[in-house]
């Protein structure tokens, strides 16, 4: 069985004169939650959707589960659960309706699931799918790929439209009944404070290219901000930098790797480092998507050498 | 499950049609009543005019006026099933549910075609009951053959707009598109008419089946219902191929 719940090689989709999705290769480890983040329009969605055979790739190859997709996607969807971003089913069936049409179609289906998460989201199982809210709507989608016990599981925008407490419920189930219990969860999201909470994983996209791909940990780990004062700084990036703030004699870098070094480096040339601190995966986020677009003018698609070595 | 909800998608059209077709079957045995003649015509057991009566209703009435209301029955029929998933935006839903997209289109597609059944069968046997009831006389059980033209002819309209629904991503234009066909085939044979060409439209068929049924014709027409059932499974492949290649 393969290593990987999911593979990319250098995955292409078109569209007309867009390229929503540029030799895109990614490789989702089995087991564990991967957040799969980028801006509007980065391809990440483009990307589930070729998964699951809702759009055909124009160039590359892909395996979910060890199936290849297009020839094998009645496999892949047998083992796969998905929430779209749009949230829509048969508005005239209700929940349970819904349930009923649904479970038909996994032989792993499991009705206690069904009943434990019926109670846990507080669905309203005998209105309408029409007539619920947004966030009972994200919730019946979630229950209905919950109880299908699906080995992978890929949710793209699954917290939109629920309240705080939804959101958390949400992140309980797939913290500890999912990730638990060693299934595959793939989350494409822009809240990335939730991600972070959650995931292992972090890939993440950006003008359908891929920009980064490691696990959470090694990613806080080795990104730094330093915070420097003097005259003559360095104002150019190179591969461990990855942004230059400066102001007047003050300048911040995010540094990649060898942060300790640098600040050495800065204070041997007579500046005063006054703070060397970690950052968040939003900072992260943020810092290598603006390099990113400054750096792609006329240039779209291309990793930035200093990213990609790190992938 | 897929069978149950496109059941839900269509029976309302499905029961507004039995109750069009009953109510025009009690209208045309009531003005056969009516005008049906001398007395030998009604209850009076196999008389010189019973054949004529049989023969006339078969292919005047079945084979023409009623297969024109079952037509656009199959017209309204066909669009709900597919339209449905196009105008609710399931499609990204029920293709991502382990099944090929064939299985979903033929599933479909197989739900109208029995709830056709089930409004022909209602038009002949309707009609069957009616002239035996009127004139006390069971002169051919091959009438009831006449469901299968009429069936087949059903089909064909009903899978055309199955197709252009698919095509046209949307039930409305689905319907439109196909009744603008329906019109050109139910006119051509005027055409054909005046400058003389050969051409065979699905009501000719229709009504040249139903005319055997009612034996008033020799052969029932069998290249016909080959081209017919040639169609319908074109139109269904044609409509899976469309889905097969749909980006919902």
């Amino acid at each position: 069985m393969s290593e990987l719940a999911i593979r990319t090689n250098k995955l292409v989709k078109i569209y007309s004169q867009l390229r929503a999705v540029d030799e895109l290769s990614l490789n989702v480890p089995r087991g564990g939650v991967y957040g799969f983040l980028g801006r509007n329009g980065a391809g990440k969605s483009t990307t589930i959707r070729i998964l699951l055979g809702l759009a055909r790739p124009t160039a590359g190859d892909a395996t979910v589960l060890g199936f290849a997709i297009g020839c094998e996607q009645v496999a892949i969807l047998e083992r796969t659960a998905y929430v779209g971003e749009t949230k829509t089913l048969y508005g005239a069936l209700t929940a349970r309706q819904l349930v009923r049409f649904t479970q038909g179609f996994y032989p792993n289906w499991s009705s206690d699931a069904v009943a434990k998460y019926a109670r846990t989201f507080e669905i309203p199982m005998d209105r309408p799918f029409a007539k619920l809210s947004l966030g009972n709507r994200t919730k019946v989608c979630l229950l209905l790929a919950l109880a299908q016990q699906a080995d992978l599981l890929i949710f793209d925008e699954p917290t939109s439209g629920l309240d705080p407490v939804g959101v958390d419920e949400f992140q309980r189930v797939v913290a500890e009944d999912l990730a638990g219990e060693g299934r595959t969860v793939l989350i494409s999201s822009h809240q990335l404070a939730d991600i972070e909470r959650i995931a292992d994983w972090v890939g993440l996209i950006d003008h359908g290219g891929l920009l980064l791909e490691a696990r959470l940990d090694d990613i806080k780990s080795q990104f730094r901000l330093i915070t420097a004062a003097g005259t003559g700084l360095p104002r150019s990036k190179s591969a461990d930098i990855v942004s230059v703030n400066a102001d007047g004699d003050f300048c911040k870098y995010v540094v990649r790797n060898n942060a300790e070094a640098f600040a050495a480096q800065l204070a041997s040339q007579g500046a005063v480092v006054t703070d060397v601190s970690p950052l968040g995966l939003r900072e992260i986020f943020l810092e290598l998507v603006r390099k990113e677009a400054s750096c792609t003018s006329g240039n779209a698609g291309e990793i930035p050498a200093s990213v990609s070595s790190f992938i | 499950m897929y069978i149950w909800k496109c059941w839900r998608d269509t029976r309302v059209r499905l029961f507004i049609h039995l109750i069009l077709v009953s109510v025009l079957c009690a209208l045309v045995i009531a003005f056969t009543a009516k005008t049906g003649g001398p007395a030998g015509y009604q209850r009076g057991g196999p008389g010189p005019g019973v054949p004529n009566m049989w023969t006339i209703n078969g292919k005047g009435v079945l084979g023409g006026l009623f297969s024109l209301v079952i037509f656009f029955g199959a017209l309204s029929l066909g669009a709900p099933g597919l339209g449905e998933e196009f105008r609710e935006q399931t499609l990204g839903f029920l293709f991502t549910r382990p099944r090929r997209r064939s299985f979903w289109v033929r599933a479909c597609w197989l739900v109208g075609v029995c709830e056709l059944g089930v409004v022909v069968s209602l038009a002949v046997v309707g009609m069957f009951g009616g002239l035996t009831y009127l004139t006390g006389y069971v002169y051919t059980w091959r009438f009831l053959a006449a469901l299968a033209p009429l069936w087949a002819g059903a089909i064909v309209v009903y899978s055309l707009t199955y197709f252009m629904t698919a095509v046209a991503r949307s039930s409305e234009k689905g319907i439109s598109y196909s009744l603008g066909i329906l019109m050109v085939d139910l006119l051509l044979p005027v055409a054909a008419y005046y400058w003389h060409f050969h051409f065979v439209s699905i009501l000719d068929f229709t009504m040249a089946g139903c005319a055997w049924a009612a034996r008033s014709a020799p052969a029932f027409p069998v290249g016909q219902f080959i081209i017919c059932a040639a169609l319908a499974c074109a139109l269904l492949l044609g409509t899976q191929f469309v889905m097969e290649r749909t980006e919902p």
